[in-house]
């Protein structure tokens, strides 16, 4: 896939265009529901184990009256601790499906672009759209009066990586929930500069669509729709991953969070479907389904007759930076866009083996990393020296590795040295104190 | 549902599908012709001196390796390909003892005593060559080594008769003859125009930078060019230059080894320019005949410093080009 010409690298990674309409799996018997996330204050739960919830009913809330809905009618039947993707600990609430959907009672907002701006977030706030008025972040949470001034709403309907093809459909499927909704954020935002970035072949379609609102329209090449890199070329600002574009009121929001959010207000429901892109050997092609939030992997794959192996690889996201699953009960969360079955035979050993030196990551890296050497620096521990030479300045498009031929896993190397030396300055701060 | 054991290991989940070992593959590959060459221009003495250079490096390696308790790293083909380099560079006749002390020297000494390939300081190859060929001057020259030697081609090194008897003695080289390889020096580094088609493969398949060798070739053209317009009567011609010794050999596989090599393009044009000049001084105003070896080496010294030339990171030291952040 990448592109040899004279030692020139260009990666040629690109998302790949869809066919087939979006199914509904029918409900699981059973979701994890997480209701904390990590290094952040969680949400208080609003139920106990063994009390009957409705779909759609409140099952944890945080101060500022947003909160987790259960995805299902059921009864609770745990509340504690679970992992999330990423492996961290997480505060979860199981529910086992009892009966088919019985929906709490909907307060449906009919018209979104007459409504007021107060009724808006009102309405968005109940049903867990809150957070991009009301971060949700520790300190936010700490004041919560204070509400930062937005100045940039980043609406993202292109996809990361393939096989995903998730946000892209929000502009032909679901256009009109998403068209409304995108007015009803117009409104929100006020002066603030509203982005809806698309694929180029869907640019002028968007601009029928959607009025008032720039349309930014990127190629399927997965560096243009890398967030970093979108940012960059939206604000003119750089944001690494230690720093959060929030503080400068910017906010990014997935297509499909927007297109849910009018579709949610009309019927007055809470939102509990999450589309996601399943692929497998199995299938000649990807799948897009929609399914339950807190649905586990494992309920996904048997509705697809999908059979897993012993050393198979579950991996949540794109193929380029989605991570692998120790455990097929692991739940889709919101934040989960794909499910890749990578059989064993394609696994990709990644391996300790040294740097040779041969440059091919220097030349990929979007953000001019030098890797060869910060990899190294990451690996035997000088984190200090890898940050130094812009380890935090990683857009983790995963490229570097992707082209290495000694297989090391470079853009982890990266992360790693990132997060020791957040460790360290931690540290130094607190004891300075 | 059965219980399953998943893979858990980070991504990418797809690879771009070079190995290591593809590399060294390609320089097999592209050292083929140059070597097959060697074997039927010196007969059994030259496919003696190949084989004995490659299969003792990979032993060697392995016997390290084994010593140092680490791993085998004999599959990632490295140490085949420095060997076979090595054996064709030594002349075809010289005595198997150099041969086994310049590759034991190239594997434990250069390369496996730094912990192997990628972390070396100067290319293993070159170290296996200088170390007896100074120790040693005597049976590392051609003309001694290949005394006893029948064969058509002109029973001179190029380079050498340069040295002693200056411009005007190496009129009587016909050009055509040193580009085809009809010229004394080492088992594999005579036939220029195998060795160029050689260095083509590598840089099209990416597997060696084409920055390095094309800047070192053009170094030694237009620096030599200078020399030459500076006072014909004592400087050979650049053309010469080109096509005699281990100009080309060392352009495309010694001085492009990866592991001490910059990764930076700009760097990489510096390296091999640098290379290029330190090659010249040392043929035209140093005493050694051939300075491709001792320039390269010098290069490699100088390599992570001149790797620091490099295009800025984004977001560090407050500097984003200006090309992307204009935007599209």
């Amino acid at each position: 896939m990448a592109k040899r010409i004279l030692g020139f690298l260009k990666p040629n990674i690109e998302l790949q265009p869809w066919d087939g309409e979006v199914s509904t799996l029918d409900p699981p018997d059973r979701v994890i529901l997480s209701i904390s996330q990590p290094g952040q204050m969680p949400f208080k739960p609003v139920v106990e184990i063994g009390e009957s919830v409705k779909t759609g009913e409140f099952i944890a809330m945080s101060p500022s009256r947003t909160g987790i809905h259960s995805s299902i009618t059921g009864k609770v039947s745990a509340i504690g601790p679970g992992y999330n993707r990423e492996g961290r600990e997480v505060l979860c609430v199981t529910i086992d499906r009892e009966s088919d959907d019985d929906f709490a009672a909907p307060h449906p907002v009919q018209n979104l672009v007459a409504a007021s701006r107060d009724e808006l977030i009102e309405a968005f706030a109940e049903l867990g759209f809150a957070s991009p008025w009301k971060p949700r972040s520790l300190e936010s949470q700490l004041s919560e009066e204070e509400k930062l001034p937005i100045t940039t709403v980043v609406i993202k309907a292109v996809d990361e990586e393939p096989p995903l093809a998730v946000q892209r459909r929000f502009l032909t499927e679901f256009a009109e929930d998403f068209s409304e909704s995108v007015a009803a954020i117009r409104k929100l935002a006020q002066d603030a500069r509203v982005v809806v970035v698309v694929p180029e072949e869907f640019a002028s379609r968007a601009r029928t669509l959607l009025k008032d609102v720039e349309i930014f329209p990127v190629t399927n090449d997965i560096l243009d729709c890398n967030n970093t890199l979108l940012l960059l070329k939206i604000t003119r600002k750089f944001y690494p991953f230690h720093t959060d574009p929030r503080a400068d009121g910017i906010i990014i929001l997935s297509a499909e969070d927007v297109a849910f959010a009018a579709r949610c207000l009309h019927k007055g429901k809470p939102r509990t479907n999450k589309l996601i892109t399943v692929s497998a050997p199995d299938l000649p092609k990807p799948v897009t389904v929609r399914v339950r939030l807190g649905t586990p992997v494992r309920f996904v794959l048997d509705s697809l007759n999908i059979q897993l192996k012993s050393n198979d690889r579950v991996v949540f996201g794109g193929l380029l930076t989605g991570i692998a699953q120790p455990d097929i009960e692991t739940p889709i969360t919101r934040t989960t866009n794909g499910v890749i079955i990578i059989p064993k035979e394609k696994v990709i050993p990644f391996s300790d083996a040294p740097c040779i030196n041969c440059g091919r990551c220097v030349q990929i890296c979007p953000v001019n990393i030098q890797v060869n050497l910060v990899g190294r620096f990451s690996e035997f521990g000088l984190f200090e020296t890898a940050v130094k030479n812009g380890s935090g300045s990683c857009v983790e498009c995963g490229l570097c590795a992707y082209v290495c031929p000694s297989r090391r896993p470079l853009m982890q190397y990266m992360q790693f040295a990132n997060s020791e030396f957040e460790k360290i300055m931690n540290q130094v701060s607190q004891e300075g104190v | 549902m059965e219980r399953v054991v998943l893979n858990v290991s980070m991504g990418p989940h797809i690879h771009g599908g070079t190995r290591t070992s593809d590399i060294m593959t390609g320089y097999l590959v592209a050292l083929a012709p140059a070597a097959i060459w060697g074997c039927c221009f010196y007969r059994l003495a030259g496919l003696r001196s190949l084989l004995l250079a490659a299969g003792s490096a990979v032993v060697f390696e392995w016997i390290a390796r084994a010593i140092m308790k680490r791993p085998a790293t004999i599959g990632d083909g490295s140490a085949l390909v420095s060997g076979l380099l090595l054996g064709m560079m030594f002349p075809a006749n010289a005595p198997w003892w150099l041969i086994l002390i310049g590759t034991a020297i190239m594997v434990i000494v250069a390369k496996q005593f730094f912990g192997g390939i990628g972390y070396y300081p100067f290319n293993p190859v070159l170290l296996g060559y200088l170390i007896p060929a100074v120790s040693w001057p005597l049976h590392v020259n051609p003309h001694y080594t290949l005394a006893n030697f029948q064969s058509q081609a002109v029973h001179l090194e190029p380079l050498a008769v340069l040295k002693s008897y200056g411009p005007q003695a190496v009129d009587a080289f016909n050009r055509m003859d040193l580009l085809m390889g009809r010229q004394m020096g080492g088992v594999g580094t005579g036939p220029i125009l195998l060795l160029l088609l050689g260095g083509l493969y590598l840089m099209l398949r990416g597997y060696i930078s084409w920055i390095v060798s094309i800047s070192f070739l053009a170094g030694i053209f237009v620096f030599q060019g200078l020399f030459y317009a500076a006072d014909p009567a004592k400087f050979a011609d650049p053309v010469f230059h080109l096509i005699s010794g281990t100009t080309v050999f060392g352009a495309i596989f010694l001085a492009t080894d990866y592991t001490v090599c910059p990764v930076n393009k700009i760097a990489r044009v510096i390296y091999g320019l640098g290379a290029a000049l330190m090659t010249l001084l040392i043929r035209n105003l140093g005493n050694y005949a051939d300075g491709t070896v001792f320039a390269v080496l010098i290069m490699n010294m100088f390599h992570p410093l001149i790797d620091r030339i490099k295009k800025p990171v984004y977001g560090l030291d407050s500097s984003i080009p200006a090309a992307l952040n204009s935007g599209k």
